[in-house]
């Protein structure tokens, strides 16, 4: 069983923010209104943040570096789920089970890495986009907390054409929105336990960090940081 | 005359009844009755189609998913060389245009103030005899065309319908010709490329190359690469946007002195004598140019007129002259600044001391060869020469305006949008009602991107490159392309034309027939080839076998398009003349005000890579992802060096106002260090008041009306702004934004003005 993971290579993004709006697209993710949007109810699930800067002067650098869920191993938001609406699957992924969940958010409060976000209403969006709706993935109603799954839609839809196809699946068939379009291509997902695969390669490299890992989460997402000049 | 959504519905008067406009589970959805069993009873049947984005100058390739007869969404061509998979937030968005329900369904024509639908027949037959009219008295010289397009195919029509009609006043903008444009001036010719793989030093002045530039997607790629391996870039300019971020060096310059630092560093070149000796020869004048240079730009004085050092020009000036193969490089973006021309000659002069060797030509384009002696009809016709006319005694008769929201890219909107509602007659083809068209007699919409045919040609990745846009889907509305009115128009006003093309299509098809018997190339149906390939093909071997020009066509529209990987590239070695141009670029102008008045600044308004021509509002996801990185949403901010803030005791995230001569307004304040101070950088793209919803403030309604002398182009660096903090119940800032604030649950402080 493959244990999917995402090395996100700081060096290469430029920030340019394709990953954000292909994920929003994709998993057709809520556009808020501009008063929800002013109490902090964007719905990103992932996000890019300036955290700081770098040097000074004339070597000043921004640094910037795009958030989404870690899809721990250990996952914090799936001990506190009254219900069992999230957990985690057997290839790592931290998958969220909709109408099981009552909206208590306390997955929320629990993530430390703040990446889980909540439908505060019913979903109404621009015309224009209900249009577009991928219509391989559902709309979560009203009081449901959702979060990144590595697009999980596309792994199913890779399985089965796999599996039509008579063969194994391979690392090209199940590639998330964000990965798929980037321009750099920054962002390397794959199978942590395949030494023959990117990410795993990556997980050696002296750039590797991942967030938080001190409290144990044991993230499957990771960042190569950017080298210096 | 401000329109807000309001009167948008008002203006669209009775004809709304067919238009569904709002939003919401109670809105109708924007597509047209005949697909309607489609889409809800549907086999839900996936396909994809290969078209190219036109939303930038870059033509990337797009793999468009349909579901049954509806495209939902659009990625990247992972064969395409230019954006190799790869594809950026307006291209992922554009889908959604096809939906908008702003769309225009029908010709429209103005009665009593109102939009009223009307045919196409009857909307052609009025537009085609006022032309007649206007023409009939010899008025060719008060009719304008104002056009904004990427495609040099509809650059070319329009050439065409002007050489044909004797309409001399034709304006195109195209980012492409704007940032060719100074080159052309002085060398007659510009360079294709940047030739990354001899280049080994960059020296960008104010380019966002990976965000908006002639190829983002393609420079975001190769300057990674480039640093890869060992080479060097430095940023001039006021703002580090975070999407240029990965260089070397960034030198804050206001961009009004960009010309005087290129001459400064020139100056270091010639005081060492380490310029290429070719310069003198291929230079005209050059021992006066490098007299004017070396007795005004040494460095101390360049220290004075630009604010850098002058031991970091001299390090610039060492650092260019010891690359092999250094480029100096602008785009457009450098015209938007009163000198804007100059400085672009001044930095012209900077690579011709080193020879242009970081750059290239291809040899035997496919572009050139097609449509090099088709030169444009109305060379010194620039925005300058049609607000002269507004201003002046000769009236305007006819507008007609095409993919152009001129008004609302403009400073001095007021006088403009007062002087053209005097103009007897305009037409629009715009699919939307905005800023511009809102201000036409008659309305012809256009077809989406979506619906059109066309080519994108390309050059600046170091081949030929022909992506083909094909229409994925049929119209949804009564709407007609654009193209084929101006050529139905050529052969009614002008029955002995030499123009033989019935169509758009025709005349595409004609481009491709040639591309098929030129033979040369390969269709995009691998991006990368080895070098046992490329030996192979050197020898005539060929792998692309046609049986007809049909088999082409469909194998083309297959694969998105045509490139030639094999073709060979030349030396850019153009003789240059400045024609005493080259004096004055920049001297007059510096950034001094950050140094002499405490109180006074300057407004930088930056474009960002969501947006490229400030038509964002069309994408409601980009409009919430504007400013996520500020945590700002739906409203404008400024972005302000701590150090600036700081001395006028402004937090980061707090309410200010700006104030210019013209008025003031609202913004959030956010810290950025990678601001120069002295500066209040906003940025452009909110504030329509008529397409769709309205967010935030457009800041070039309170810029001073000072435009680049030579394109005509709005100056977005030189207003002198005051910051002043804003009190929270200050009724200047909307109810919206008030209301928020009363609308947290238990009076939190969550909010972004917290």
């Amino acid at each position: 069983m493959p244990r999917y993971g995402m090395v996100i290579d700081l060096n290469k993004c430029n920030q340019c923010e394709a990953c954000i709006t292909a994920c929003k697209l994709e998993n057709n993710v809520q556009i808020v209104s501009k008063e929800n949007a002013s109490m902090d109810r964007v719905m990103q699930w992932i996000k890019l943040s300036t955290l700081s800067y770098e040097g000074n002067n004339n070597e000043i650098r921004p640094v910037t570096l795009p958030t989404l869920c870690v899809q721990c191993d250990d996952p914090p938001c799936i001990k506190v789920c009254p219900v069992r609406a999230t957990y985690k699957m057997d290839n790592g992924i931290v998958a969220q089970i909709y109408p099981q969940c009552i909206g208590c958010r306390y997955c929320m409060a629990n993530c430390p890495y703040t990446v889980k976000v909540f439908n505060w209403y019913k979903d109404e969006q621009p015309i224009e986009n209900e249009k577009c709706y991928n219509t391989d993935v559902s709309v979560r109603p009203k009081g449901i907390v959702e979060k990144c799954t590595f697009c999980i839609q596309r792994l199913q839809i890779a399985k089965e054409k796999a599996k039509a196809e008579n063969r194994k699946m391979t690392e090209e068939d199940y590639v998330p929105a964000c990965v798929q379009v980037c321009p750099t291509k920054a962002i390397a997902f794959g199978d942590l336990d395949d030494p023959g695969s990117t990410v795993s390669k990556q997980q050696g490299d002296y750039r590797r960090f991942a967030l938080l890992e001190e409290l144990g989460t044991q993230p499957k997402v990771s960042y190569l940081k950017a080298k210096s000049k | 005359m401000e329109i807000n959504r309001r009167d948008f519905l008002k203006l669209l008067g009775t004809s709304a009844a067919g238009l569904a406009v709002g939003s919401g589970a109670g809105a109708v959805m924007k597509i047209p009755q005949s697909l309607s069993p489609v889409l809800y009873s549907g086999a839900r049947i996936e396909s994809w189609k290969l078209t190219t984005c036109m939303q930038c100058p870059g033509g990337c390739s797009l793999k468009v998913r349909f579901i049954d007869k509806f495209p939902i969404q659009a990625f990247g061509n992972p064969l395409s060389p230019i954006n190799e998979g790869g594809i950026c937030s307006k291209g992922l968005t554009s889908i959604s245009d096809l939906y908008h329900p702003s769309r225009l369904t029908s010709p429209l024509k103005k009665v009593n103030d109102k939009f009223v639908p009307i045919t196409y027949n009857e909307a052609y037959n009025i537009l085609l005899n006022n032309l007649k009219n206007v023409i009939g008295k010899n008025g060719q010289d008060d009719i304008f065309i104002i056009a904004q397009t990427e495609s040099r195919i509809r650059t070319n029509l329009f050439n065409k319908f002007s050489k044909e009609t004797g309409i001399k006043n034709l304006i195109i903008d195209n980012y492409q010709s704007n940032s060719k444009s100074p080159y052309n001036d002085v060398a007659n010719e510009a360079p294709d490329f940047i030739d990354f793989d001899s280049c080994d030093y960059l020296l960008n002045f104010g380019s966002q190359l990976s965000e908006i530039s002639e190829n983002p997607l393609y420079y975001s790629r190769k300057l990674i690469e480039f640093r890869e391996k060992g080479n060097k870039i430095t940023f001039v300019g006021s703002k580090l946007n975070t999407g240029i971020s990965k260089l070397d060096e960034w030198i804050p310059v206001q961009p009004s002195a960009f010309g005087s630092l290129a001459l400064g560093i020139a100056y270091v070149l010639l005081k060492d004598d380490l310029y290429d000796k070719n310069a003198e020869t291929s230079i005209s004048g050059f021992n006066s140019i490098k007299k004017y240079i070396l007795d005004n730009y040494y460095p101390d004085k360049v220290e004075k007129l630009t604010g850098v050092p002058a031991d970091t020009v001299l390090q610039l000036g060492r650092k260019f002259e010891k690359a092999s193969a250094p480029a100096a490089y602008f785009d457009e973006s450098i015209l938007y600044v009163s000198n804007g021309t100059q400085n672009a000659f001044a930095i012209i002069a900077l690579n011709a001391l080193k020879g242009f060797k970081g750059y290239g030509k291809i040899k035997d384009a496919f572009y050139t060869s097609i449509f090099n002696n088709e030169e444009s009809a109305s060379e010194n016709v620039t925005f300058n020469t049609f607000k002269n006319r507004l201003a002046g005694k000769n009236s305007i008769k006819t507008l007609m305006i095409s993919g152009s929201n001129f008004v609302f890219n403009n400073t001095d909107q007021e006088t403009l949008k007062k002087q053209i509602s005097t103009i007897p007659f305009i037409v629009s083809f715009s699919p939307f009602i905005d800023e511009s068209s809102s201000f036409a007699h008659l309305i012809i919409p256009d077809h989406n991107e979506f619906e059109k045919l066309d080519l994108k040609f390309d050059e600046s990745i170091g081949k030929s490159v022909v992506s083909i846009q094909q229409p994925v889907v049929d119209p949804f509305f009564k709407t007609t392309d654009t193209g084929d009115i101006f050529i139905s128009l050529i052969k009614d006003l002008k029955t002995d034309t030499k123009f033989v093309f019935e169509s758009v299509d025709d005349y595409v098809k004609s481009i491709t027939k040639q591309l098929y018997k030129n033979g040369d190339g390969t269709l995009m149906s691998q991006s990368k080839f080895t070098e046992i390939e490329k030996g192979l093909r050197k020898i005539g071997w060929q792998t692309d076998q046609y049986g007809s020009f049909d088999d082409f066509w469909d194998s083309l529209l297959e694969y998105g398009g045509w490139w030639n990987p094999f073709g060979e590239k030349k030396s850019y070695s153009p003789k240059i003349n400045f024609a005493g141009k080259l004096s004055n670029s920049g001297a007059e102008n510096n950034n001094s005000v950050r140094t002499t008045s405490k109180n006074k600044y300057h407004l930088n308004i930056f474009r960002k890579n969501l947006d490229y021509k400030g038509s964002m509002s069309l994408y409601p996801v980009l409009v919430e992802q504007f400013g996520h990185n500020w945590s700002v949403f739906y409203d404008l901010w400024v972005e302000v060096n701590p150090e600036t803030a700081r001395s006028k005791s402004l937090d980061d995230k707090s309410k200010v106002f700006i104030k210019t001569s013209k008025g003031k307004f609202p913004a959030v304040l956010v810290y950025n260090p990678a601001v120069i101070p002295g500066s209040l950088d906003v940025p452009f793209g909110l504030g329509h008041t008529v397409l769709g919803d309205t967010s935030g403030i457009n800041p070039l309604l309170f810029s001073e009306n000072i435009f680049d002398k030579v394109s005509g182009k709005p100056s977005f660096t030189e207003t002198i702004a005051e910051i002043e903090p804003a009190s929270s119940n200050n009724s200047f800032f909307s109810a919206n934004t008030l209301n928020r604030k009363k609308e947290l649950p238990g009076g939190t402080q969550r909010s972004i003005y917290a």
